[in-house]
């Protein structure tokens, strides 16, 4: 099996929202801490390192970023990933969604006989969802998005559980395949202390727009296929309320009508 | 100067943080309220590689150097101290002591079951009238015919309870003080050897010690480690990188009820405002931050020092001794900050406080360090 898994590096998501400002509709980040690992991305390498230890194989991270973005890719091996490749150019910057799939997909495209792609079901900074399905179409591949278990079958099956609302789906899917995975597959492993030492020591990659050979006119600030017309912090307002009542029954009952009110039962 | 953490250092703090919420925290109350220790986390730090960070790889250890070894320490520590220690002091002090002055027999022996959570590995030197003074050791070991015979007591030894190789400190010849002490190794099971849990302590809740005691355990001669007249000698870089770890492992509670008590003074609200808000209460936080700073540095120094193999005893005493007292104090006024909550366990503080007021005495007492650095400054020993 050869699986290639796709990380972004992001704002801590577990930062709260103060900490972290607006200037010209960009996010700029606080100083001295440090970008992670999207949630979902860690996930995803769990998931290929769960087929992997059944089945065998090789598991390569991928990411679109800057020299910085080292660090991600890093965190895969030390996980548990075989190998990295960086993606990084001046005309890769400023990228959108589309433009980012496309990259990935020609990148993809130079490894040798990939079996499965992850990718999260979302990024924890911009929340869209669409690298994933658009990378699927860009390689022409089948797409299972929001995968809560993987099994892989005999014959190049994968059986993938697929979350929805009420429940999940179950699918079979011919590999090569893309699919994206949802936090339902469970928490990522911990790096141990030989992958990190191993990870840091491992030469990791770095591909240009040379290596790859995107259409510079669908990439980065150029492509535009999406602007961005405001950003804005979002607005909290909390309110205590004590509930009365005359006994703990009228109490209990009072809280129970106000949380039925305000649609939170 | 360098101050930034590379990044394979980021990687292990991080790591070892993520371990001790994950593995250590959930069952952190019960087992401190029942002060049970859970042996199952000797082999979960083993598998994840946490067990033995400064140990060379060829014994299962990591190899690492010793400031990111204290990383993971003060990290892993930042849930609980007396875990931590009880955890992990195998391959600390006795696990040193057994590289430094063991045969290759002995360390393959011994050694990779420790590093794998297998085994564990007990230091015994304290007895009831040997404390800080190592010279008054009475637990005796004669020589007869192919092997030695010890008969003795020791207290208060980490692991002695449940640990399965022991390291054992003992008198081969009263009339030559410390001239006279070998260290042996002794495996539960030999005759004549026999061990008691330690109850009713006020702190250290959920480590793990007992008392152990001798009566005419034989033991063949090839479990003597290291020359007589050396034994002393030989636990010393042991017991130097227990001491960094337990300073290390200071600054993670101190860190832990400085997180706690930022959170707490910007939630609890008296006087129409957060408590973080009145200036008394802001100036204790201050206090804590600064002192926990300063401790940190310190030890990252010593830590340092210690892997470039820079002469440090003065920095080491410096290093233990401030960040227990450091500790002892963030962790008591944490407790007051916290008001009556601070006192019941649903918080770290009160826990940590219990470690604290410990870890003042292991590893050395206060007195013992400052009469440590007082020799280095002066050239005068004033021990006794
Ligand atoms: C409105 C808007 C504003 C933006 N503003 C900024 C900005 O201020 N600064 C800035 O730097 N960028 C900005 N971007 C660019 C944004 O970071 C890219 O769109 C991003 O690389 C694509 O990720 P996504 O959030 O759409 O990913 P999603 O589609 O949500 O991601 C799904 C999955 O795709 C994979 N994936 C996504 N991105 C990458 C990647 N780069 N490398 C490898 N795998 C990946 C991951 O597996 C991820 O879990 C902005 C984009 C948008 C849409
Ligand atoms: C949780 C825990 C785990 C332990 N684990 C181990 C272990 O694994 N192995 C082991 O061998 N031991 C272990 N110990 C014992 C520990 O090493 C000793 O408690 C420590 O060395 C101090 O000895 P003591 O308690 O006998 O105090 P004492 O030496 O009796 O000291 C009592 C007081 O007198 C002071 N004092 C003593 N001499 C002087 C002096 N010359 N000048 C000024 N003041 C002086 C001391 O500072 C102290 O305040 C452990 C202890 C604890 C609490």
């Amino acid at each position: 099996m050869n699986i290639v898994v796709c990380v972004k590096q992001v704002l801590d998501p577990e930062m709260p929202t103060e900490k972290f400002r607006l200037k010209d509709n960009q996010v700029i980040s606080p100083e001295g801490i440090p970008l992670v690992i999207n949630p979902c991305d860690a996930q995803a390498v769990e998931a290929a390192l769960r087929v992997k230890e059944k089945h065998g194989g090789k598991i390569t991270a991928i990411t679109v970023g800057t020299d910085e973005s080292k660090e991600v890719v890093r965190r895969a091996l030390a996980m548990g990933a075989d190998e990295g490749i960086i993606l990084t150019d001046d005309a890769f910057a400023g990228s959108d969604s589309l433009a980012t799939a496309y990259i990935l997909a020609q990148a993809i495209q130079k490894i040798d006989a990939v079996d499965l792609v992850l990718c999260g079901r979302e990024a924890a900074d911009w929340s869209m969802g669409i690298v994933g399905p658009v990378l699927a179409e860009r390689l022409n591949l089948p797409l299972i998005t929001l995968a809560k278990n993987i099994e892989l079958l005999d014959n190049n099956i994968l059986k993938v559980e697929r979350i929805i609302p009420d429940g999940y789906q179950v699918f079979e899917v011919s590999l090569p395949a893309v699919l994206t995975v949802s936090n339902e597959i469970g928490l990522p492993r911990l790096p141990t202390g030989m992958g990190i030492i191993n990870a840091v020591r491992k030469e990791i990659p770095v591909w240009s727009n040379q290596d790859i050979n995107t259409d510079v006119s669908l990439i980065g600030a150029n492509a535009e296929g999406l602007k961005l017309l405001s950003l804005s912090m979002p607005e909290r307002e909390r309110k205590c309320e004590i509930v009365g009542g005359e006994t703990p029954d009228e109490v209990a009952g009072n809280l129970a009508g106000k949380l039925r009110v305000a649609g939170v039962i | 100067m360098d101050f930034e953490l590379n990044e394979e250092q980021i990687m292990f703090q991080d790591m070892a943080r993520k371990f001790a919420e994950r593995e250590i925290l959930p069952t952190l109350k019960e087992n401190v309220r029942e002060d049970r220790f859970d042996r199952d986390i000797v082999k979960k730090l083993a598998s994840q590689g946490l067990l033995a960070p400064h140990l060379p790889q060829e014994y299962g250890g990591l190899g690492l150097d010793y400031l990111t070894s204290a990383i993971i320490w003060e990290q892993l520590c930042w849930a609980s101290l007396a875990i931590t220690q009880a955890a992990t002091s195998g391959p600390i002090q006795p696990g040193t002591n057994l590289l430094d002055a063991g045969t290759e027999e002995q360390k393959q022996k011994y050694l990779p079951p420790v590093c794998s959570g297998d085994s564990m590995l007990v230091g015994a030197v304290v007895e009831p009238n040997a404390g800080s003074d190592s010279s008054m050791i009475e637990t005796s070991a004669v020589r007869k015919d192919d092997h030695w015979v010890i008969n003795g007591n020791k207290i208060f030894i980490t692991n002695g309870e449940i640990g399965d190789v022991i390291l054992v400190i003992a008198q081969t010849d009263k009339t030559q003080g410390m001239k006279g002490l070998a260290t042996f190794i002794i495996e539960r099971g030999m005759p004549g050897f026999s061990s008691v849990p330690l109850k009713g302590k006020m702190g250290w809740r959920g480590g793990s010690e007992g008392n152990l005691r001798f009566t005419d355990v034989e033991v063949p001669l090839e479990n003597k480690v290291g020359e007589t007249g050396r034994a002393l000698r030989n636990a010393l870089r042991g017991i130097d990188t227990a001491r960094l770890f337990l300073s290390a492992g200071c600054i993670g509670i101190a860190q832990s009820c400085l997180d706690s008590c930022v959170k707490y003074a910007k939630e609890r609200v008296q006087f129409g405002k957060p408590i973080g808000g009145h200036q008394l209460v802001q100036g204790v936080i201050a206090d804590m931050a600064m002192k926990i700073e300063a401790a940190r540095w310190l030890a990252y120094r010593v830590a340092d020092m210690k892997t470039r193999g820079i002469r440090h005893i003065k920095e080491m005493s410096c290093s233990k001794s401030f960040s227990a007292e450091m500790a002892l104090w963030v962790t008591s006024q944490a407790i007051k900050i916290h008001g009556a909550f601070g006192t019941v366990d649903d918080y770290p503080v009160a826990h940590h406080y219990q470690d604290a007021i410990v870890a003042t005495i292991l590893g050395g007492t206060a007195q013992m360090h400052q009469l440590t650095i007082g020799q280095q400054l002066l050239g005068i020993p004033a021990f006794s």
